[in-house]
């Protein structure tokens, strides 16, 4: 049996939606399951990841409650792959998971046989409420008045209700990516993420995971005085219900991609195999232990994946329309597809200090060197000179000008929860948000604390961004006002950020990539 | 789950990406020139410095001992040595200096980092050997073979929360400035600190081949420490606690 997994706006988003009702009942069935638990819904959310502290805070754990046995935990436990080419299929097989653990409760309750994971779509423009948190997950209350195991308490978003996420936030370029893998270090860091060698554990997310996965965690998760949210932090993200319509949507979103002509999954044997630190293993209803590849992820009807999204091409049609305003770029491959010849990036300058990001902003000025700063711009004028010189050069192999990226590299927080909003060259006393046409790209800090601590998988380094400017900076060139020995970044948080958040950035840095 | 062979292909690929087969090379010749010239470069006298035969045969033996082989020979073969067994683990960093540099400055900023990582380990090379000295003092006085107390410490030293502390922090990339000494002063400041927690979680498996006089048996046991080194350095950082000392 092949299963369908539907829109979570399918049917109005409530519980008159038989799929959000049996949802609901089949959460609450696992939530009654004990920690030890392999099919229980703290057992699940521990696979993705698990700070005691963090769950003893939010009431999710009790010291000296029976834990599953060391071997468990080390087999099952801090699962979660981020900052890696593995996130998307490892992911894919984490939803699969507990779709089938739910599934097997609301059969026991007398529900559908057929049910399967709704997603939440919050990036369908022609759908007014899309962005807003589904109501069955923001009532209290079943239609019974008994509890509602949807409902989270902390689920601070912005800090006003109902909760709905920023437009500008939810946007698909990530699908424009031709290329799955990113080709190294400085440069874009492709549809699916860098190819992070021996270790599961890289720095850069992939622009899919960049944006919107990132960022809706944070948007949705927010913090309050008492800490962060369960969706802004890994550790106890998948605590919260609406995680899995969340990551049913991103892997929908892998689908959509791969929908697209040229665009292709890696090859490389390193990813079909997985990575060599540990294996991806997944509880089952039948008790047994699946372990799994990104390769056998690859085709969702095949055994054991067995599902389908509802609508999937015109899903995807909607996507390329709402990534559709951004999609032309100076620097943007001419015919979008996967290319394997592409050069690695090469540093062009950096900042001279460690940044601190405390307030509303922090201000740092990247110095560039000269020389390779003018065979970017002389790329920039060779470009618009062929422009203007071939109008018609459908059939002419168009001149491409350099990729110019921005760094920020080894952003270190105490705790998750900020949004922060990254310009370039914005001017003093600016409204950002009169200045998008500057605006670099925006990081969710999700999983940020995590990778911060030396005795994680990340050993302390933090994660990376890099955002193309080639346009911004192209831009800038046309209209006279880019210094050619410098460029002025701007961090700007949607909230004030507090001092103990500790939120410092390594280097920021500018990198060109030779097309 | 993946076939072993596919799990091979996997090992293949991640091998193939730079730096990998650059530093691959450097290894192997490091191994070959330890094994084509380990006598001339005295290290079976490194060894047998490291024996305690001083203090069997008094001062003046190893008077003569070291003005029979030279500091400088010694000090080769302890760069050969380096060369071989460190050049793998030594990956990241050098990626990470290779990446972050300007093209122009990326030879210099691994030579500047290469120096300063050395200070660290050649000036650690005399202590691992007067320690091992007296290891072979204290080996004589319980009775016990100074082979079997030099795995015991490393295996010990293997499980400690202090060497997973240590080898967590081999994982660190500093920010490198872009331009000028400012650069030059980061390159080799990480050079220092990644020594140091280098030395921090080899020293103790250092131990067990300079612990064996018999050549073959010297360097078997390099090459077995060596790949249980680059091994470990593959792993992501992981809570420092007590572990079972082997397969961590």
């Amino acid at each position: 049996m092949v299963y369908v997994r539907k829109s979570v706006w399918a049917n109005g988003g409530g519980f008159s939606d038989p799929i959000l009702f049996w949802y609901a009942k089949g959460v609450g069935a696992l939530k009654q399951k004990p920690l030890s638990d392999k099919t229980g819904w703290r057992f699940m959310a521990a696979v993705h990841g698990i700070d005691k502290n963090l769950w003893q805070q939010y009431g999710y754990y009790t010291p000296g409650e029976t834990m599953p046995s060391q071997a468990d935990q080390d087999l099952f436990w801090n699962q979660c792959q981020h900052q890696t080419w593995y996130f998307i299929p490892w992911h894919r097989g984490y939803v699969w998971s507990i779709e089938g653990l739910v599934r097997a409760e609301i059969v026991k309750q007398g529900g559908p046989a057929d049910w399967a994971m709704p997603y939440w779509n919050y990036s369908d423009t022609q759908n007014p409420q899309a962005r807003m948190l589904p109501p069955a997950f923001a009532c209290k209350t079943l239609p019974d008045n008994s509890e509602n195991p949807l409902y989270v308490a902390q689920r601070y978003g912005q800090g006003t209700l109902p909760l709905v996420l920023p437009a500008a936030d939810v946007t698909l370029e990530a699908l424009l990516q031709p290329r799955f893998t990113g080709t190294g270090a400085g440069a874009l860091s492709g549809f699916g993420g860098l190819k992070t060698g021996f270790s599961h554990s890289g720095m850069v997310s992939g622009r899919l995971e960049n944006h919107p996965h990132n960022i809706v965690h944070v948007d949705v998760g927010g913090e309050n005085n008492m800490g962060p949210g369960l969706m802004s932090d890994p550790d106890t993200a998948g605590l919260d219900p609406i995680f899995w319509l969340h990551h049913a949507n991103i892997d929908r979103l892998w689908m959509v991609w791969n929908s697209t002509p040229g665009h292709l999954n890696p090859t490389d044997a390193a990813w079909l195999n997985g990575p060599m630190d540990r294996k991806f293993v997944m509880p089952t209803v039948d008790g047994t232990d699946y372990f799994y590849t990104p390769d056998e992820m690859q085709d969702t009807t095949a055994a054991p994946l067995n599902y389908i999204y509802d609508q999937q091409q015109a899903s995807a049609n909607v996507a390329r329309m709402a990534a559709a305003p951004v999609a032309p770029q100076a620097g943007t491959q001419a015919k979008g597809m996967a290319m394997d010849d592409e050069k690695p990036a090469e540093l062009v300058g950096a900042n001279a200090a460690k940044l601190s990001l405390v307030g509303v902003g922090a201000k740092t000025s990247v110095k560039l060197d000269s020389a390779l700063s003018r065979k970017v711009t002389q790329s920039f004028k060779s470009m618009r000179t062929f422009a203007a010189s071939s109008p018609t050069a459908g059939d002419a192999t168009p001149t491409t000008s350099d990729h110019v990226l921005l760094n920020i590299e080894n952003i270190r927080a105490a705790r998750d929860a900020a949004v922060v909003d990254v310009y370039v060259n914005l001017p003093d006393g600016a409204k950002p948000e009169d200045r998008l046409d500057l605006l670099a790209g925006t990081i969710g800090f999700f999983g940020v604390r995590k990778a911060s601590l030396p005795d994680q998988p990340h050993g302390g380094m933090g994660i990376s961004e890099v955002f193309d400017i080639t346009r911004i900076v192209e831009n800038l060139e046309a209209e006279g006002t880019l210094a050619v020995d410098n460029l002025s970044i701007d961090l700007i948080p949607r909230k004030a950020v507090s001092e103990d958040a500790g939120i410092t950035v390594e280097r920021i840095s500018v990198y060109r990539q030779e097309q | 789950m993946a076939s072993r062979v596919g799990r091979l292909r996997a090992v293949y690929s991640l091998m193939a990406e730079p730096p990998w087969p650059t530093l691959i090379v450097i290894t192997m010749l490091g191994w070959g020139a330890m094994l084509l010239f380990s006598h001339e470069l005295a290290l079976s006298s490194l060894c047998v410095a490291a024996t305690g035969a001083w203090y069997d045969q008094g001062w003046r033996s190893l008077q003569a001992m070291l003005a029979f082989v030279s500091p400088a020979h010694i000090a080769l073969s302890w760069l050969l040595m380096l060369t071989a067994m460190m050049t793998p683990i030594l990956a990241g960093p050098l990626y990470h200096l290779w990446v972050r540099s300007l093209a122009r400055r990326r030879w210099r900023a691994i030579g500047v980092f290469i120096a300063a990582y050395l200070v660290v380990w050649m000036g650690m090379a005399p202590v691992l050997v007067l320690f091992v000295a007296l290891l072979r003092i204290a080996a004589t006085w319980f009775s016990v073979p100074v082979g079997g107390l030099a795995v015991a410490i490393a295996l010990v030293w293997q499980a400690s929360p202090v060497k997973q502390f240590c080898l967590n922090r081999c994982h660190w990339t500093p920010r490198l400035g872009a331009f000028g000494w400012s650069a030059d002063a980061d390159c080799a400041r990480y050079g220092l600190v990644n020594g140091l927690w280098c030395v921090g979680t080899c020293w103790a498996l250092m131990l067990v081949p300079i612990t064996a006089i018999d050549m073959p048996m010297h360097l078997g046991l390099m090459v077995i420490i060596a790949v249980v080194m680059v091994i470990e350095r593959l792993q992501p950082a992981k809570p420092a606690r007590w572990r079972f000392p082997v397969g961590r």
